[in-house]
């Protein structure tokens, strides 16, 4: 499904004027697209996905799914948050079966969707395990596989592998990719590692620091699964970091002004 | 698993609920003949017994003639009728202070001669101006009226004799508590003492009465800078002889009696107090040099909790009475029924046992 | 905005990581178990022993010794009291029925108040003026005129509910409030309507809280019960046992009285505190 962003703009208000945040985003994620949100930390790409959550409002703009504007939360976007944000009185089972236990889905088709997903994410014989007998690699994919139980057209990642240790973190976003492509979904992920971006977007969309906008968009047509040894790989990722850099200067300089 | 938490979480509070209610509900005695006692403070009782809290009270005066005068309570039995010539309140003096102070305590006990007598002759002539003036100063002290007083002057016998029969009563009443095991047998041996004959015998010495007779007035304060700290119980007119000696209107000069014998006294500190037993722990704690109060606490707390005092004076006998409801008139009324004592250490509680329980009544506390 | 909060729960993820790999080994464990018992005998001699030496210097029957103090305390058990006609057990019984009573209450009020008052601001400012009058009142102070007003049954069984309310009530509320916001966010993104929230990740989530709350407040309800018991109590009670034996002189059955109170109370709270860990595991928060 198509996801636009139009005009998107978010302020926050100071004890004197106000903070713009987010100055006229403009976006169009294609349906099974896999989008990368990059950029400084604390130049707003957390607060981008929050809003298309409907977690937070915009001041102005509009999303728009499929033609039709959205707002508020629900079950068509799924997420997934870099602290997991799972139960932690609930089961991995339970977990996955949150959002269809709120839509009333009967037990047993319950089980058997929640199976599936447990499966698709690698955690089958943990069903029953609480969330702190699990390992973080581990929690993620129970968030993962709770997100996509419910089945939504977009799946919202935001920073999700950011609290993983390398290995596992490499792991993940194996894994991630697989599941991605089983399942066809759209994905737009948040990240600040220019190396995770360039090995699972379809595109990078390259934020700049506050007041924060789209700068630049980068589309990779390379085929999966991609080699992060391969010169083109090194040449694109000191390009984006290039560019980065510069940003964060043009920042420091403008903040010391 | 939510789901199993929170049925075990309403089983549980189910059960609670269900065992209290069932603990609350099923204590109903089918033993007909139960009366049950409950500790209330003389003064709180008739107001106990209005509000329908209790059905009636054993009590000392004022307070049995205050509820009869109030026309809500009839007197079921005054004292006299239940124990014939019963002892009531004595005189008890730290046996510290009086070996340190053997003068100021017979002083003491002058007092309490004279003033006994004064009343004794008063109430022989009800129209005098010292009777009016006795009424007002019971009136000002027990907080009631002078019909109250007046009653409870027709009720009460006060004296300071020790005689042969109040040492039976002492012996009696020393038995009754090992009977009911409120002392136990081997604590007369723990204090020193033979029998519960010998331990009257040392317990109560009349000797100090004796040697107080031949005592002069005196010009001058002998203890002008440690005054004798007198205990006494609130608003008990067994203790009359007390609030008269402390009045310094009735003996010329502005001088009250105890000055004029040449005692200087204060009010023990804490005092008044509620009952007996709270007098003999403030004796314990050494607040209390001489005091009025019931004998059983006296011999109770000298003997249980070793509170080193001696009996050297009577107050008065009989002058308490079972207050009910007027509903109650005989003895089948009280099957089932709540009467108050003054709490366990006090002769009325006592008295409301053996009677009781020699009419063939269970008694039980409420 | 939202990188503020994250290194915090980045730390509290790890500890939730760590939590099944146990601190000591097995037999570490073991040994740290039989040091901590030692230390514990040692200090209950020493602080017999202190009590046995303070009783023969104080020679006073204010003060019995251990001994005297544990047959009576033996004896309360076995023996019917003359006076009330009632054992230990009997009192016990009459004192813990009272808690309950009060307890129930308690439980029953506070927490739905507690779940309100977190939950929705207009019940918080509705009810704190009232709340916050109230709360530093000692419970204790309220006991001679709740029994002069609500007579010797009921005023004791309010005076322990006055004890117990405030504590749970605060620790429902915090436990509310102390609800990770990222918990309701991942229930949003997963079509929780507020309903939802509130049944299914705010309700759960306070468990282990009132169990804070419950141990807490059965605590202060012993006192309560006790303090209402030595002003008036029908239908006997420790409280009203320790108050007639002083009365009478039996300081060997009141320090008795107080031992029982001291097992009652200590019990209460780690039973309490028992079934509190043992929720807050099951529940998955330590």
């Amino acid at each position: 499904m198509k996801l636009t962003l139009e005009k998107l703009r978010k302020t926050f208000p100071l004890d004197e004027g106000e903070l713009v945040a987010i100055e006229n985003i403009d976006l169009e994620v294609e349906s099974g697209e896999f989008v990368c949100l990059l950029g400084p930390s604390g130049c707003g790409k957390t607060t981008v996905l929050r809003i298309i959550a409907g977690l937070d409002t915009p001041t102005a703009g509009s999303i728009c799914l499929e033609g039709k504007s959205i707002s508020g939360s629900g079950s068509d976007r799924g997420m997934v948050f870099q602290e997991f944000a799972l139960f932690p009185w609930r089961t991995v089972r339970k977990n996955v079966e949150f959002g269809m236990e709120l839509k009333r889905v009967p037990k047993e088709e319950r089980h058997r969707i929640s199976q599936k997903y447990i499966d698709l994410v690698g955690l089958d014989g943990f069903e029953n395990a609480h969330p702190y007998e699990l390992s973080g690699g581990m929690k993620q994919r129970v968030g993962i596989a709770r997100a996509l139980a419910n089945e939504p057209e977009v799946l919202l990642m935001d920073e999700p592998f950011g609290a993983l240790d390398a290995q596992t973190r490499n792991l993940m976003q194996k894994e991630l990719l697989r599941i991605w492509q089983e399942t066809k979904k759209t994905v737009i992920f948040v990240t600040h590692s220019v190396d995770e971006a360039c090995f699972l977007a379809d595109r990078i969309v390259i934020m700049s620091a506050r007041p924060s906008t789209v700068s630049e968009i980068y589309e990779i047509r390379w085929p999966r699964p991609r080699d992060r040894a391969s010169v083109e790989f090194a040449n694109l990722r000191k390009q984006i970091l290039a560019k980065l850099e510069r940003m964060v200067r043009i920042e420091d300089d403008g903040t010391q002004r | 698993m939510d789901k199993k938490i929170a049925i075990i979480a309403v089983a549980v509070v189910a059960i609670v609920v269900l065992g209290i209610v069932a603990i609350t509900f099923m204590q109903g005695d089918s033993d007909e003949k139960v009366v049950y006692w409950v500790a209330v403070a003389p003064i709180d009782q008739k107001a106990a017994l209005a509000a329908g809290t209790i059905d009636g009270a054993i009590t000392w005066e004022p307070y049995a003639s205050d509820a009869l005068l109030s026309g809500s309570a009839a007197i079921y039995k005054w004292s006299e009728d239940i124990w014939e010539d019963h002892p009531c309140c004595v005189v008890a003096v730290d046996q510290d202070y009086l070996a340190e102070n053997e003068q100021i305590v017979l002083r003491v006990l002058k007092v309490h001669q004279v003033a006994t007598d004064w009343i004794y002759e008063t109430i022989q002539d009800t129209s005098s101006d010292n009777y009016t003036k006795l009424l007002d100063l019971g009136a000002e002290f027990s907080q009631r009226n002078t019909s109250v007083v007046a009653s409870s002057l027709e009720h009460m016998i006060l004296t300071y004799e020790i005689t042969s029969e109040f040492e039976d009563w002492m012996e009696l009443i020393t038995e009754k508590y090992i009977d009911l095991d409120l002392i136990e047998n081997a604590t007369l041996a723990t204090r020193g003492y033979d029998s519960v004959e010998d331990f009257v015998d040392q317990y109560v010495n009349s000797s100090y009465l004796a040697m107080a007779e031949d005592i002069e007035p005196s010009e001058e304060i002998l203890n002008e800078d440690d005054p004798v700290r007198i205990g006494y119980l609130v608003g008990d007119l067994h203790q009359f002889a007390r609030v008269i000696a402390a009045d310094d209107t009735l003996w010329g000069g502005n001088k009250s009696l105890f000055e004029i014998y040449g005692v200087a006294t204060v009010t023990s500190e804490g005092g008044p107090y509620a009952n007996g037993g709270a007098e003999m722990d403030a004796f314990a704690t050494g607040l209390v040099d001489i005091g009025y109060l019931g004998s059983p606490p006296a011999i109770l707390k000298h003997l249980n909790a070793g509170v080193n005092t001696l009996i050297v004076g009577q107050v008065n006998t009989v002058g308490s009475a079972i207050f009910v409801d007027p509903e109650i008139t005989s003895l089948e009324d009280f099957y089932g029924k709540t009467i108050a004592t003054p709490g366990p250490s006090s002769i009325q509680h006592l008295m409301f046992l053996d009677y009781f329980t020699s009419n063939g009544f269970t008694v039980k506390a409420k | 905005m939202d990188v503020k909060g994250s290194g915090k729960k980045k730390e509290r993820a790890s500890i939730f990581s760590q939590w099944p790999f146990n601190k000591f080994g097995n037999e570490e464990k073991w040994q740290q178990l039989f040091k901590t018992l030692v230390i514990t005998i040692i200090s209950l001699v020493a602080f017999l022993i202190t009590w046995w030496g303070l009783s023969e210097l104080a020679d006073t029957d204010y003060l019995p010794d251990p001994e005297t103090v544990f047959r009576s305390f033996i004896d309360t058990f076995q023996i019917r009291d003359p006076l009330t006609g009632r054992n230990m057990w009997d009192n016990i019984m009459a004192s813990l029925t009272r808690v309950m009573w009060g307890f129930a209450l308690a439980f029953a009020t506070a927490v739905p108040l507690g779940l309100a008052m977190g939950f929705s601001k207009n019940a918080d400012d509705f009810s704190k003026p009232v709340v916050e009058v109230f709360r530093p009142i000692p419970p204790i102070a309220w006991a001679p005129i709740m029994i002069l007003a609500l007579g010797v049954l009921l005023g004791p069984i309010v005076l322990v509910f006055i004890g117990v309310f405030f504590p749970l009530l605060s620790n429902v509320i915090f436990g509310v409030r102390s609800i990770d916001p990222i918990l309701s966010d991942a229930a949003r993104t997963l079509g929780a309507k507020r309903s939802h929230l509130f049944l299914k990740v705010i309700l759960p989530s306070t468990i282990p809280y009132i169990m804070t709350g419950i141990r807490i407040g059965l605590g202060i309800g012993w006192m309560c019960i006790v303090a209402a018991e030595f002003i008036a109590a029908t239908g006997g009670g420790v409280g009203q046992y320790i108050v007639f034996k002083a009365e009478v002189g039996r300081y060997d059955q009141v320090y008795a009285g107080l031992v029982v109170i001291a097992i009652l109370g200590l019990l209460t709270t780690e039973l309490s505190g028992y079934i509190e860990r043992r929720v807050s595991k099951r529940m998955g928060m330590l």
